[in-house]
Parts: structure tokens; sequence; C-alpha cells
């Protein structure tokens, strides 16, 4: 399995010399959603979801790190797990570019284990990057999906995050959870941090392609978020 | 009522509750900890500088997009806790610098060691990009101001709008009392110049001492009003008001006319006054308000203030230079060494004009300082200046600081006039080469971007010429 392979990396440099590790951050964060919400589809009807992300940063500008998320798929619930890795660079204008690959896998579902890989750029407050997978959800559709996200302090105490994403489908035919050819979706909220703690709260539009399968229930296409982290 | 929208008004009143909190700082970045020792001058302190990872790809929902704030803080913060605690120091504040790619660290040693010792230490540990002093800076005002006559002149009511006065300006210039005696005025006739640029929306950042936004001539003036030096509120000290009040007063209050009473000022302040009236600064504080100054737009940023060469702050002028916002410095006349932020490649330094003697050795010291240029000093009024003054009065005051403010309040002029010109070709504006030794043809800099220009200048014209020697 994948991911527990990249786990096993994650574990294998925290447990390397605290000498070589002296330019290496460990991070993290725990989160609790209203719902999960991937790429604006949720899987399932929705309800709670505990999150987990670990990473590391490396001094070279490499890195890696481990995601997990509740995730009910159907009538079943489970977790998604993902590990991701990639190089990201400043540049003297202050933007980072990035580019790196992850692999996402279900744990009750396998048959939608997919891989990615990806590249963009960061700003002080706004980020860009574009993904290609081979081989979306496990199914034999090639797929681009393009995001921006934007992040503006209108307030100490307040900010205002949108985001805003394009799944492109480069494949002909149509599988569950994959657009025919397009599909939108976009996130406007405000974000409240309190010391390590950051609330959420979101207005989330998607975009209906009419299409209804197993695990994907219709669901309103404009819906309001919550989440609240803590990140350590 | 539907459970849900019950729950989202909850949810909703909390997010409110929250947002409508005291606010921690006035900046956008917050500080981690609470700190006053920061700014006593960095009396044992050191700045640690510590590479921060490229912002990249997180998977959680919950990442709000600014990779600064929301995530790896708490395990960069630890790193610094511990390489603090390596070396014997005290954790004391921090600021993230995401335009250098560094986080800030103010670290106390103990009273028994010195800085130089810890500085090496620092210096060889393979996390910390470089360490350096705490730099202390002092505001190039004289500390002690002389009221104006004018300080007891009743506040007239507040002028209708200042942004787009254009003929209107010059009418209520005259209703301004200490007009007549500003230099602004004498020299360059700027309620003349206002008839075709008011440096309209051009955000000039004041980093100084703390400005009174509630002067009658600074009301509605203030695009920000941020205090980088401790957790309250800035308060009104003298030398950030002067400044303030030289750049950007409105007309038509009864008191003085900025030279640029269309911009929009950032009030930041990062210096304090002294029980003695000076204005006192340091690196980490300078270094904070730069650093917002450059992400929230401004196009001048005036410092009318000098001390010793900055490494920190040398790196963030020139991200401030190559973003095409101009600088200005006050030189100090008085400093045997080099007078920085002056002296540093780009800015535009600027002595007080008056006095030939003091300002011949300015613009030479400002020249001799300049194994990197600027080669001249620019030349603008210094002495017995008009000024606006805490507590809603006015004063006069003198010093290079407020010959930079002449010179930044020029520039949002011409910035009005010329919104993409870069600094270098504002500074040829100001002072093309047919003229000499730094002076400011205030009137002719602004015909060269106005058609049928007919502002005649004759006596600005006669005065800035008479330097010649």
């Amino acid at each position: 399995m994948r991911p527990v392979r990249a786990l096993a990396c994650l574990l294998l440099a925290l447990l390397t010399p605290a000498s070589a590790r002296a330019q290496v951050d460990l991070s993290g964060s725990v989160a609790l959603q209203s719902e999960y919400r991937y790429r604006g589809q949720t899987p399932g009807d929705g309800g709670l979801s505990p999150q987990l992300t670990l990473n590391l940063d490396g001094a070279g500008g490499w890195y890696l790190g481990g995601y997990a998320s509740g995730v009910k798929v159907g009538a079943v619930r489970g977790y998604k797990v993902q590990a991701y890795a990639g190089y990201a660079q400043r540049m003297r204008s202050g933007w980072s570019w990035e580019a790196g690959c992850s692999h996402i896998g279900y744990t009750k579902l396998h048959v939608n284990d997919f891989q990615e890989c990806y590249g963009g750029l960061s700003g002080e407050r706004f980020s860009t990057r574009l993904y290609y997978a081979p081989r979306y959800l496990g199914y034999p559709a090639r797929t681009l999906y393009g995001e921006i996200g934007v992040f503006y302090p209108l307030h100490p105490r307040l900010n205002l995050i949108a985001h805003a994403g394009l799944l492109h489908n480069l494949s002909n035919g149509t599988w569950p959870g994959i657009p025919a050819n397009s599909r939108y979706d976009a996130r406007l909220g405000v974000s409240i941090p309190f010391g390590d703690w950051t609330l959420q709260l979101a207005r989330e539009q998607g975009q209906d392609d009419g299409k209804r399968y197993m695990y994907y229930p219709v669901h309103p296409s404009k819906r309001w978020s919550a989440g609240v982290t803590y990140a350590f | 009522m539907n459970p849900f929208y019950i729950r989202l008004a909850a949810l909703l009143a909390c997010v409110a509750a929250l947002a409508c909190g005291p606010a921690q700082a006035q900046a956008t970045e917050p500080a981690t900890m609470t700190n006053t020792a920061a700014y006593d001058g960095g009396e044992h302190q050191v700045l640690v500088m510590l590479r921060l990872p490229a912002a990249h790809y997180r998977p959680d929902a919950s990442y709000g997009g600014r990779y600064i704030n929301d995530s790896g803080r708490g395990a960069r913060h630890r790193r610094a806790e511990a390489l603090a605690r390596q070396h014997g120091l005290t954790l004391v504040d921090d600021w993230p610098m995401p335009l250098l790619g560094l986080d800030c660290y103010v670290m106390r040693y103990a009273d028994s060691d010195n800085a130089e010792r810890i500085i090496t230490l620092l210096t060889r540990d393979p996390q910390v990009e470089w360490a350096q002093p705490v730099a202390r800076f002092s505001g190039m005002g004289m500390a002690e101001a002389t009221p104006a006559a004018a300080a007891q002149i009743p506040t007239a009511p507040p002028a209708a709008t200042t942004a787009t006065a254009t003929t209107a300006t010059t009418a209520t210039a005259a209703s301004d009392a200490l007009y007549p005696v500003q230099p602004a005025a004498r020299y360059w006739h700027v309620a003349e110049l206002h008839r075709y640029t008011t440096g309209r929306e051009i955000k000039v950042a004041v980093i100084d001492s703390g400005v009174d936004a509630g002067h009658p001539d600074l009301l509605g003036q203030l695009a920000d009003n941020a205090n980088f030096v401790d957790a309250g509120p800035a308060p009104a000290e003298n030398h950030g008001t002067a400044v303030a009040g030289i750049i950007g007063a409105r007309a038509g209050n009864g008191g003085i006319v900025g030279v640029a009473p269309g911009a929009r000022l950032m009030g930041l302040r990062a210096c304090w006054q002294l029980p003695d009236l000076a204005t006192r600064c340091n690196s980490f504080t300078l270094a904070k308000a730069i650093n917002y100054a450059i992400l929230n737009g401004a196009k001048v940023i005036n410092l009318s203030l000098s001390g010793p060469p900055d490494r920190l702050l040398d790196r963030l002028l020139d991200i401030a230079l190559e973003r095409g916002i101009s600088v200005v410095g006050a030189v100090d006349a008085r400093a045997s060494g080099p007078s920085f932020p002056a002296s540093h490649r780009g800015v535009l330094a600027v002595a007080s004009q008056g006095d030939g003697a003091k300002a011949g050795a300015a613009a030479a010291q400002a020249t001799a300082v300049q194994a990197a240029p600027p080669s001249r000093a620019l030349l603008a009024p210094g002495n017995d200046i008009p000024a606006t003054a805490p507590g809603g009065r006015w004063s006069f005051v003198s010093g290079s600081s407020y010959a930079a403010a002449h010179v930044s309040g020029m520039l949002a002029l011409l910035d009005e006039l010329q919104p993409g010109a870069t600094p270098a070709q504002l500074r040829a504006l100001l002072q093309p080469a047919s003229l000499i030794a730094g002076n400011i043809d205030a009137c002719a800099a602004i015909s060269r971007l106005v058609r049928n220009c007919s502002c005649a200048c004759p006596a600005g014209i006669l005065t800035q010429r008479s330097v010649r020697p």
C-alpha cells in the first residue's frame, strides 16, 4: 500500500538523528469539518469529518506529508488517506513555485485510489495550481484540475478566503464523480485566527451536471460549510 | 424554525463575537507575544533570521490559503525556541517576513554576555540565515518644537473635500492661516501646483512615531494607523504628527496645507517618543513597518530617521525599490559615519535646505557616504516649518526629517501625474541635470508632466537657484 509506504518514510525521517533533522520542520493540524467535500462534491450524505495533516519541510525545499480525513462513501464510513511529496522554491519576487505528486487512497473503496501530479505558484495572499491525474478516481479518465485560492485580511481578526476550481475531463466518457466535460467549484468565506486555532465559515457552490451515481446523492449546489482547525 | 438555521445563527453569532473582540495588534501580521521589551531600544537583544519554508501544497480543506500563518508557524516557533535555549537566549518576539523568505526573531541575551559573541555563535548555526544587532535609529527632527502663533486658531469647519480640490485648493489655502509662512508655499507654491495634482489616492507610508489621526488637518487623511511598537493603538506623538501633516494635511482647516493633500497616508508607528521628546526606533520595529508598507500598496515610503547600516532593512528597501516604491530618507548632517537609510542605493537622500553651510555639509556627507549612491542629496525646506502637532495644535519644527517629508509629498504629486514612473524617473523629474546640488524646482517638475501648465513660480525658482555657488 503506497500510503503506508509514504507514512513509513515520514516516520523514518522523524527517527533520523537530531543533527540531520536540524533544518527539518514538522508541522501539522487537526480539524473538524462540517462535512467532507472534495472539488465541489460530497460523496454519501455528508456528516462531520475529522481531518489530520502532518507535514515535513526540509531546508532545501523538499517537503512531504500525509493527510487523513473521515469520509462517508455511500453508507460506509471510512478514511481518505493521502501521501504527497514535492519541491518548492521561493523566488526573488517573494512568490514560490512548486511541483509535486500525491497518492490518494480510500480505505473502504480502493477502486477509487488514484495518483496525480501538480505544479503551481504561491504568494503571500494567493496560490494557484494545476493538477493532472492520468486515472482520476481510479477510472480511465485523464483530468486536469486548476485552482486559485485567495486570502485577504479584512481586519487583524478576520480574513477573507476565496477559492475557485475547475475540473476538466480530457477523456471521452463519463464516470461517477467525473464530469463529462468540465465542472467548477467555488468557495467564499471568512477565517478567524484565534492563536493556534482557526475557525472558518464559508459558502460553497458547486455545479450539478445532472448525472446521478451511487455514492453521489443529490446535494444542494449551494451550501454553508464550517470548520475548526488546530495547527501545531 | 429549521434547526439548521438555528445552528447557523448560533455559529454566525459566535463568528461575530470572535471577530469583534479586541484586536491584538493593529497590523495584519499578528505578533505571537505581547511585547514591550522589543522597543526598549534593543538592549541586550539580537535579531535572528531563520529561513521560512517556501509556500506549498497542503491538502487539508481547512487550509485558508495563507501559508505563513495557517501552517507551520508553530513548528518554526518551536525551532526558534530550541535555538534560543541552545545558546542561552530568551525568545522575546517574532515576525514573519515572507517578502524575504525569513522569520525574524528577537532574542535576548544575558546582561553579562555581549552581542558580538552571540552573533558569531548564531551565524555558525546552519539553521540561521543571519544574525545581527538590534540597531537604534533616531528621528531627524530637532527635539524641541516651537508652538506656532497660529496654535490658537479656532478649528475651521471641515472642508467638504480635499482630494479633488483643484481651484478649490487654492481658495481654501487662503483660509489656512499658516499657509503664507509655509516654505512649501513661499518656494514651491503648492496651492498652485494643486490645480494640477494633489497626489490623489497615492499611498504614502509615514514610518515614524505615532500620528494624531484626530488632528483637524489630518482627519480622514489616514488610510492606516498601525502600531508596530507595542500592542496598543498608536498614540499621538510629535515627530510622526508633524511629518504626516507636512506631507498630507488637508486644506481649509485653519492650519497648514500639506504638499500632497490628496494622498492617502499610512501612519505606521515604528518609532516612539522619549521623555525628552526625541524620537527613537529600532531595526525590528522599522522592518515590520516597511514589510507592511510594501505588502499594502505604498507608493512612497517616508523615513525621516537615521541610524547605522542595517542588513535587514537593507534587504527590505531593496525589495521596495524593485517594486517601484519610492523611498525617501533624511540625511543626518551631524553623523560621522554613513547616514542610513539615506545612504542606501536608490533611496532619495534629503537634507534640510536653508542653511547653506549645513546643507552643503549634508550634501557632501551624503555624497561621501556613497561608496554606493545616491551621489547627490536633494535639498528641501527643513527649517522653521509650520507643522501639525498632537492635540489639534500646530508648531514650528526644524530638521531634515521635515525636508524629507516635503520630498515625499512632491513624489506623491508626481506619482499622480505619472503613475507608472520608477523611483529613478521621479528623482530625475525632481532634480534634472540642469540643476545643481540637489535643489528641487517644484514648479518645473510639475510643468514637465502637465501640458499648458501656467505654474509660474518666480519666487520659488529664484530661491531654489539662489543656492547655486
